[in-house]
């Protein structure tokens, strides 16, 4: 429907508002001291970029194809991501970087658990098999790269 | 109708008050204080201008189209008007910011590269430090390590540092009439900031920031300096006062205050 | 179980909008009230007062009110009027109730969404009024939330532990709220419209609703980042706004290299388009009751429209100007000078317009129409002030004085309320079916009139003396000795106008039980709630009066010829 569709671009453009403050944030707090420490980004976090991206191919293959089991793999895939996330943050904070050991570790982890939360509203709209979920979804598969990317930048 | 009158009483008290009102600033100390004087005076007339002639044309039109049973115009507006009042007050609000913008350059830009007597300004909640090179001209070096208020240590001098050894503590700020001074403000906790009435200045004092602030005060006196940004339940008490004195009096009481500390 | 369905988690729009003008009228009378305890305070400081020691035992004991429990009853006096208030009326209450009737919709968008939303806002409201409750008392550190201040706990001040933490969380849950609402409104606003009613047919109203909506979506994220960031500064030990080497009660802090100005940056980049979130539903009303009760059209329709997005645009421009005296650039103040000095072109257009609204016209001097009137007065006065406040140089002065105060109790306190009293005379006997009593009305204005001038143009001459904001007493300060018969001028003026609210409330809640029947469209106004009929086809713009050779002074927008 139509309506939904321009809901959820709304919500991923107040979505979006929040994330740019915070990366606005990042670049002001890292550009203000030497206290910046790089922050090495576990592996794990780089080929969650690629399950999600899995997730989203198949959610559209799902989409086209009109096949329920595809939609729930996607799901499944998504579910996935959010377990492996535990496990970045598991890796993250046994190399010694926990939330407050540096603003880069603060920002990862605040940046990473806000979209963990956003999967997982959208594990719950895809579950209740939303028309306008995939576009979310997809919006989410992108903002996790683009995290991933951020963090890998300012190496 | 009743509420045209209202509107015009309204301004006319205004007009009086602010016209011959005793609530007033005080008499500027400074050469900047006069020009903010002379600039916030020519904003006053032509705002008040506006005021004045919005407050009129409200309260004519009120009593002038008040429902006699006529019919009314129907006019949806008028282009050329339109863009004659959006032109007219663009220039005029525009016109305005570019106006001042001297006033603000002359304190935060052009004095910058005038030698300067410079004063370390401590904040704490609730109250004042500054902080004079000794005898030695230097400030001696400080750690926040040594911060200790009991010990009479509020800046955290470092007591190893010989240059530290005379460096004048005060809790209110003296300076020599008609000389450039510099502050270096710093906060130790929370945003405060110095205010000064006299000299039309004001500025915050930002922990992990030192923001250096300008000033030329050209009459002696003793002035009074209120904290002017919330900084906690003593707020209303963090107050200190600037004494401008004598060229004379300032070096004598530098003199004996460094042999005091020493 | 069906009366919880249609009375309290009703999706009804009309229900939720009446919601949102209950919790609004609750916090208004709240905020006034702790309002008069702070204008009581200012005047006699040390006076014993038995029952403050009741409501407030750590905060007034023996019953005399400590200077942080006047902190506290500014912070969540402000907190609530800006966010409780002037947020949820205009918007949440009215703007629900008349957006889906005014552009033919039979609800908002997403009625579940909407009733979430308010009752999200709900839950903010008890989480901020729980922080009177918790250990330390209520956040002393002002509606804007400063850090370190806000940031270091409660080494910083009593109500700076728990106190603080409700208010953040109960800003956050008040932003998640409000974006909820803005998906709503924008999508209504989008994809719900009734047939030939183009965007450029809606009444101003709608697009006042719109606009906010759109503003409030991009601000009140960033709002949440740094509430988030907050949190974890004071909760997790990170150092977003707080630097290394503070020393707080003598104790070194254990954090390295942020900044408060930080902070700052991300709050007024909501802040700024905050105040006109709260103004511009009330820019709309007037508008249409200005329209309305001239029986003449909107003086330039189109430029209103466009004026009101280019507030929304500069708006998100002028942030810095709250920020001159923080030790930021001067270049960049001279930027944002020029650029606040811009957004007020757009706001004299309005002003314009109104006074091109009128007119010419047949006025008719309801209540209602008074407020409108009024609001326009107040406008000009307090927008005035505003050139001054937007010069850096000027602001070298007046910054934190009581000068601001003035400034924006004026164009964002009485101006929007004013509005939402236009509105409520205006819409009642649509939401009620029944007339509030006009002499009344009458009589309540012109009491508030003069009483809002009495309360806060005194507070300019204090601000120009030098008078300092959030001082919770002026003994100290020498130069305002003889500033007394301001402050108890003030004072006075202020009990005056709060009692006189009470003549407001005593006809609406009489007028809803026993007031005379309204009719259908009392006003004669022409916009799509005043007809009978629902979802009719639309023909023409919002506001068709004395048109020559009509039968009538107005012209309905589904009427068809
Ligand atoms: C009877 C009406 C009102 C009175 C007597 C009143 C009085 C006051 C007083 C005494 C202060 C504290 C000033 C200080 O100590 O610095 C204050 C602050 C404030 N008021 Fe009001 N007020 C009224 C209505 C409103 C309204 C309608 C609004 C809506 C915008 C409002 C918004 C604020 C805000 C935002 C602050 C600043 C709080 C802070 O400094 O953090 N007030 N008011
Ligand atoms: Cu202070
Ligand atoms: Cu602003």
């Amino acid at each position: 429907m139509k309506r939904q569709t321009t809901a959820v671009i709304l919500l991923l453009i107040a979505v979006g508002m929040v994330f740019s403050a915070l990366t606005s944030a990042m670049f002001v707090r890292r550009g203000l001291g030497g206290d910046w420490i790089a922050l090495p980004i576990p592996a794990l976090a780089l080929w969650n970029v690629l399950v999600l991206a899995a997730s989203s191919a198949v959610l559209e293959l799902s989409r086209r194809r009109n096949s329920r089991t595809l939609w729930w793999a996607a799901t499944a895939l998504g579910m996935l991501f959010v377990g492996l996330q535990l496990q970045v943050w598991r890796d993250l904070s046994q190399a010694g970087f926990t939330v407050s050991t540096n603003p880069s570790s603060s920002f990862f982890y605040l940046l990473s658990s806000l979209h963990a939360a956003h999967v997982i509203g959208g594990i719950a709209a895809l579950a209740a098999a939303a028309s306008a979920a995939p576009l979310y979804w997809h919006a989410m598969s992108a903002l996790w790269a683009y995290i991933v990317l951020l963090f890998r930048c300012l190496q | 109708m009743g509420l045209a009158f209202l509107v015009w009483l309204l301004t006319a008290v205004i007009l009086y008050l602010t016209a011959r009102g005793p609530w007033w600033f005080p008499a500027p100390i400074s050469q900047h204080g006069a020009e903010f004087d002379k600039h916030f005076t020519t904003l006053l007339w032509i705002t008040g201008a506006i005021f004045v002639a919005a407050q009129l044309l409200l309260g004519y039109a009120i009593v002038r189209f008040k429902s006699r049973g006529q019919y009314a115009t129907h006019s949806e507006g008028n282009n050329k008007l339109e863009l004659l009042w959006t032109s007219a007050t663009a220039i005029l609000f525009i016109g305005f910011a570019l106006a001042a913008n001297g006033i603000w350059a002359s304190v935060h830009l052009d004095q910058a590269t005038e030698a300067a007597l410079k004063i370390d300004v401590l904040a704490k909640q609730f109250s004042w430090n500054f902080r004079y090179p000794g005898p030695d001209g230097k400030l001696g070096r400080t750690d926040v390590k040594f911060i200790n208020d009991s010990t009479g240590n509020p800046f955290g001098l470092d007591e190893k540092d010989p240059a530290a050894k005379d460096d004048v503590i005060s809790s209110t700020i003296r300076v020599p009439v008609n000389t450039l001074v510099e502050l270096n403000l710093r906060s130790r906790d929370v945003i405060h900031n110095f205010f000064v009435r006299e000299l039309r200045i004001k500025q915050d004092l930002v922990p992990g920031m030192t923001i250096p602030l300008r000033f030329k005060a050209q009459k002696e006196g003793t002035y009074e300096v209120p904290c002017s940004e919330l900084c906690g339940l003593g707020h209303h008490q963090m107050r200190t006062t600037l004494i401008v004195m004598s060229n004379e009096d300032f070096t004598r009481w530098l003199v004996d205050e460094g042999r005091k500390s020493r | 179980m069906t009366w919880l369905r249609t009375h309290v988690f009703s999706t009804d729009h009309k229900v939720i909008g009446k919601q949102y003008i209950s919790l609004a009228f609750f916090s208004v009378a709240l905020g006034i009230m702790l309002s008069l305890i702070m204008r009581f305070h200012l005047i006699r400081p040390d006076a014993k007062i038995g029952w403050f020691a009741l409501l407030w035992p750590t905060g007034a004991t023996g019953g005399i009110m400590t200077p942080e429990l006047y902190l506290s009853l500014m912070t969540i006096h402000g907190t609530l009027m800006v966010f409780f208030v002037l947020t949820t009326a205009p918007q949440g209450g009215f703007g629900n109730y008349f957006l889906p009737l005014q552009i033919g919709a039979p609800d908002m968008a997403f009625p579940v969404l909407n009733m979430l939303s308010f009752w999200t806002t709900f839950l903010a409201l008890l989480t901020l009024l729980a922080a009177f409750f918790v250990e330390g008392g209520a956040p002393l550190g002002g509606w804007t939330a400063y850090p370190p201040l806000s940031a270091l706990g409660q080494i910083a001040g009593p109500g700076q532990g728990l106190g603080m933490d409700c208010w953040i969380v109960s800003i956050a849950l008040f932003s998640i709220a409000s974006l909820m609402g803005a998906i709503n409104f924008i999508t209504t606003v989008l994809d719900m419209r009734t047939q030939g009613m183009d965007l450029m047919r809606m009444p101003l109203t709608c697009w006042g609703w719109f606009i906010t909506a759109i503003i409030s979506l991009l601000a009140f994220g960033v709002l949440l980042a740094a509430g988030l960031l907050l949190l974890m500064d004071r909760n997790l030990g990170t150092s977003f706004f707080l630097p290394a080497g503070l020393v707080v009660s003598d104790q070194l802090q254990n954090h390295s290299g942020g900044s408060p100005i930080l902070w700052q940056h991300l709050f007024w980049f909501f802040g700024h388009p905050e105040v006109y979130i709260a103004i511009l539903p009330g820019m709309g009303i007037v508008s249409t009751v200005l329209s309305v009760f001239s029986r003449k059209p909107i003086f330039g329709y189109k430029a209103m429209v466009f004026a009101m997005f280019a507030i929304a645009l500069l708006g998100f421009l002028v942030w810095g100007h709250h920020m001159f005296i923080s030790g930021m650039s001067p270049y960049s103040a001279m930027t944002f000078s020029v650029l606040t000095l811009a957004v007020g072109v757009p706001s004299a257009i309005k002003t314009f317009n109104w006074l091109g609204t009128i007119w010419g016209g047949d006025l008719h001097f309801t209540p209602a129409m008074l407020f409108a009137l009024g609001f326009v007065s107040v406008f000009v006065s307090g927008g005035l002030t505003g050139l001054f406040l937007g010069q850096p140089a000027i602001d070298l002065y007046f910054h934190d004085t009581y000068f601001v105060v003035g400034h924006f109790h004026m164009i964002m306190g009485v101006a929007a309320i004013f509005a939402m009293f236009s509105a409520m005379y205006y819409w009642f006997p649509k939401m009620h079916g029944r007339m509030m009593n006009a002499p009344l009305g009458h009589v309540h204005f012109y009491l508030t009139f003069l009483g809002v001038y009495a309360i806060f143009i005194p507070m300019h001459f204090l601000g120009i003396m030098g008078a300092p904001r959030r001082y919770s007493d002026f003994k100290e300060l020498e130069f305002l000795a003889d500033a007394g018969v301001l402050q108890k001028f003030t004072t006075h003026s202020a009990y005056f106008t709060a009692a006189v609210q009470l003549i407001f409330f005593g006809n609406y809640f009489y007028a809803k039980r026993r007031g005379p029947a309204a009719e259908v469209n009392p006003w004669r106004a022409t916009t799509l709630e005043w007809q009978p009929s629902s979802r009719p086809e639309v023909h023409r713009g919002p506001d068709v009066y004395s048109l020559p050779g009509a039968r009538e002074d107005f012209v309905m927008q589904q009427d068809k010829k």
